[in-house]
């Protein structure tokens, strides 16, 4: 996915997460909370490796045969 | 979030892990007597490695339907927040939960955290730097349960928590870095054989010091010292070297210089304190000088953030919680738990189990949850890292099913079939020929199994699923015995009495089944059944040969306790989803092996009856000469304790083995 795509779903569901909010104070706090903390925290971590199949993953390293 | 409306969560790591064959850890216990009120579920997402951290994000995602319908929830959480990690998980907010509910949702992946200090289990990892590791910090470990506590306050939710113990008297360290490769005074283990190094002195020096030639063992440590290598093996390697010549020292009768050597390496900077002191300590008991080993011990448990055990600043986060909350039963294991109800670092053995369930049914009691009925556990197993936001179930996060659907792996095993006919199954064939690793290591380890004697037996299997070949390859063996073992319970129930008179050596196919679902989340009975032929008379008497085989090389191997307590971290979690999470005193020997030859001759005996095969008097024989096997290691492994002076009763172990050797 790029960046502009991970952008827009990022926002809409904080727009979304924001709005299931029941009054008008924490929707306005979940929403700005979102866009300045969680949107490039998201970001952010994105960019950091993606999963592949190689063993120096946490929960590989089981000893192979008993 | 699958929906369920149980009376009770557990949250915790393997000391309540309810999976496995034997129904011996506290809840199962417990569960099964009839002291329940109807329609009790306890919901249990306890899996090795869980911190109270996972415990909070697993709180987090259950539903508002599901938390309503709670009455308690039980913790015994803290071992598993103490071990360092290289990514510790913190405290688990509110936005780092909707953080990870955004990502899932957006499906921008969640990736596995790498690890740097991976266990390379028999090799030297000079990579290994453990000063990025940490373990959870008590401040968080408070802040996670408190919220916890805060969060079934507010559902009205009772909560038993048992203040947690541990192993002091264990091996320390043994869960990090490179410890296999270093020596523990009075512990006599045999790894030299198994380890791969580069400098060939290391080997050969450790081979000298588990056979007690100490002249020859000091010479080859002060070699590799003086005249090191030119590969650079990292800021450990000397150091362990120090520490195992200050070992040899000390076991060859130098104990002042020993002493003297070990202080130094406990001043180095990346010296393992846990190691050192647990080593000086062992001196002071030969000496008898019993307080300071105790000092010792508990300096050497103290610093240990390298194996999964509850330390002292943690429990202390635990007694300051039980008092600030009013909706807490608090349990002290220790008042329950001795030093004799455990074998490994922190799972109680069977009895410490009844006394640990015994404190938990009485806390049931006292919330109301009484009645005469049993209870069923339900298992809702994750990974791990479900705090970091991985919410991948227990089986796609530990790979039990691989990627390749049947039909294709059907056609991997015959290409891999042809390679093996022509000899030609190196690496590089394999990797010209598309087939993956998966295949060769799933058929090597089918053939660890007496049924399977040679890749003709394989071959005859028409049906594979993608759980046969996953990282689990003894789901098939499971899969394949069950429907053999279905028809011995129905048509020769007397053959399973005969092998479960005073042990369970045979399970039944049912438990297989429940362990088959538990691992893969596979139902069996929708998975297509194995077509294979019958068992004739030549299988059966390969299967006889090849069980005489694998014995003898077990025994030719002698007793195998400390090899086997040095290494728990390399079969525990493996083993623990045969067995279940207790402690066995079988963990000291090979008793998978033993249950394999059992399920081979069971098998035996029902073909040999059916097809008249004549071979009554072999298999009889044969059976005799396996359980008194099975009888001598039971008898010494129970009287084991790590903390008592087994010379003796080791020596009268390995000679019982000669003899068994003998009368084979």
């Amino acid at each position: 996915m790029d960046i502009t795509q991970l952008i827009k779903k990022v926002t809409k569901e904080i727009v979304k997460f924001s709005m299931s909010k029941k009054n008008y104070r924490s929707k306005m706090l979940y929403l700005i909370k979102g866009f300045f903390y969680l949107l490039p925290l998201i970001l952010e971590e994105n960019k950091k490796g993606k999963a592949n199949t190689d063993d120096e993953l946490l929960g590989d390293d089981i000893y192979p045969l008993f | 979030m699958k929906d369920f409306n149980p009376s009770i969560l557990i949250l915790s790591d393997s000391t309540s892990s309810t999976v496995g064959l034997e129904r011996k850890i506290h809840h199962m216990v417990i569960a099964d007597k009839k002291i329940w009120p109807k329609d009790t579920t306890i919901l249990n997402f306890s899996i090795p490695g869980t911190t109270s951290a996972d415990a909070l994000a697993y709180l987090r995602l259950l539903k508002s339907k599901t938390k309503k319908s709670l009455k308690a929830i039980f913790i015994y959480l803290g071992n598993c927040d103490t071990i360092s990690t290289e990514n510790p998980k913190g405290y688990y907010s509110y936005y780092n939960h909707i953080k990870h509910i955004i990502k899932r949702n957006v499906n921008s992946g969640f990736t596995k955290k790498r690890i740097k200090n991976k266990i390379l289990f028999y090799q030297w990892n000079k990579k290994v730097d453990l000063a990025i590791e940490q373990p959870e910090t008590p401040e968080n470990f408070e802040k996670n349960l408190s919220k916890i506590c805060c969060l079934a306050e507010k559902f009205g939710i009772e909560i038993i928590m048992v203040r947690s113990e541990a192993n002091k008297f264990f091996i320390p360290g043994l869960g990090k870095g490179n410890f296999i490769f270093y020596k523990f005074l009075g512990i006599n283990d045999k790894i030299s054989e198994s380890i791969e190094f580069p400098d060939e002195r290391l080997k050969k020096a450790l081979f000298f010091h588990e056979n007690q030639n100490y002249n020859k063992t000091l010479e080859l440590y002060k070699d590799i010292l003086e005249n090191p290598l030119e590969e650079n093996f990292g800021s450990e390697f000397n150091l362990m070297i120090l520490n195992n010549y200050a070992v040899a020292k000390a076991e060859f009768g130098y104990l002042d210089e020993a002493k003297h050597l070990l202080r130094i390496y406990l001043h180095e900077r990346f010296a393992r304190k846990e190691i050192g002191y647990f080593n000086l300590a062992q001196i002071e008991k030969i000496v008898g000088n019993q307080s300071t080993y105790e000092d010792l011990i508990f300096r050497s448990y103290e610093n240990d953030k390298f194996l999964y055990r509850i330390r002292k600043p943690y429990q202390n986060i635990l007694d300051g919680i039980s008092k600030k909350f009013k909706n807490i039963i608090y349990l002290d294991m220790k008042s329950a738990i001795s030093r004799t109800d455990y074998l490994d670092h922190c799972h109680p053995l069977p009895e410490g189990q009844k006394k640990l369930a015994k404190l938990i049914e009485e806390a049931y009691s006292k919330i109301g949850l009484t009645g005469n009925e049993k209870a069923t556990i339900v298992n809702d197993l994750y990974n791990p890292e479900l705090a970091n936001g991985n919410q991948s179930p227990f089986n796609f996060y530990f790979k039990s099913i691989s990627d390749i659907d049947g039909s294709k792996i059907r056609e991997l095993f015959k290409k891999y079939f042809n390679l093996v006919e022509k000899e030609i199954v190196a690496d590089y064939d394999l990797k010209i020929n598309n087939i993956p690793n998966e295949i060769q290591n799933a058929c090597q380890y089918y053939l660890k199994h007496p049924l399977f004697t040679n890749f003709d037996d394989i071959k005859e299997i028409q049906q594979f699923e993608a759980s046969d070949i996953g990282r689990f390859p003894e789901n098939f063996i499971y899969r394949f015995i069950i429907p053999i073992l279905k028809k011995i319970e129905i048509r020769q129930p007397q053959l399973l009495e005969k092998f479960n008179k005073s042990q369970i050596l045979v399970h039944s196919s049912d438990s297989f089944k429940r362990i088959l679902k538990e691992q893969t989340g596979v139902n069996f009975d929708l998975l297509k059944n194995i077509r294979c032929k019958n068992f004739g008379l030549n299988r059966v008497k390969r299967i006889i040969a090849k069980i005489k085989t694998l014995i003898l090389e077990d025994l030719n191997r002698g007793n195998q306790i400390y090899t086997r307590l040095k290494t728990t971290m390399y079969w525990y979690f493996r083993e623990s989803l045969r067995f279940g999470s207790h402690s066995r005193n079988s963990m000291l020997y090979n008793r998978v092996l033993y249950e394999y030859v059992c399920e081979a001759l069971i098998i035996s005996f029902f073909y040999n009856k059916e097809n008249k095969y004549g071979l009554e008097n072999d298999l009889a024989n044969l059976y005799n000469k396996v359980l008194k096997i099975i009888y001598t290691h039971d008898f010494y492994c129970q009287k084991f304790k790590i903390y008592d002076n087994t010379e003796k009763l080791l020596a009268d172990y390995n000679s019982k083995i000669k003899d068994l050797i003998k009368n084979f």
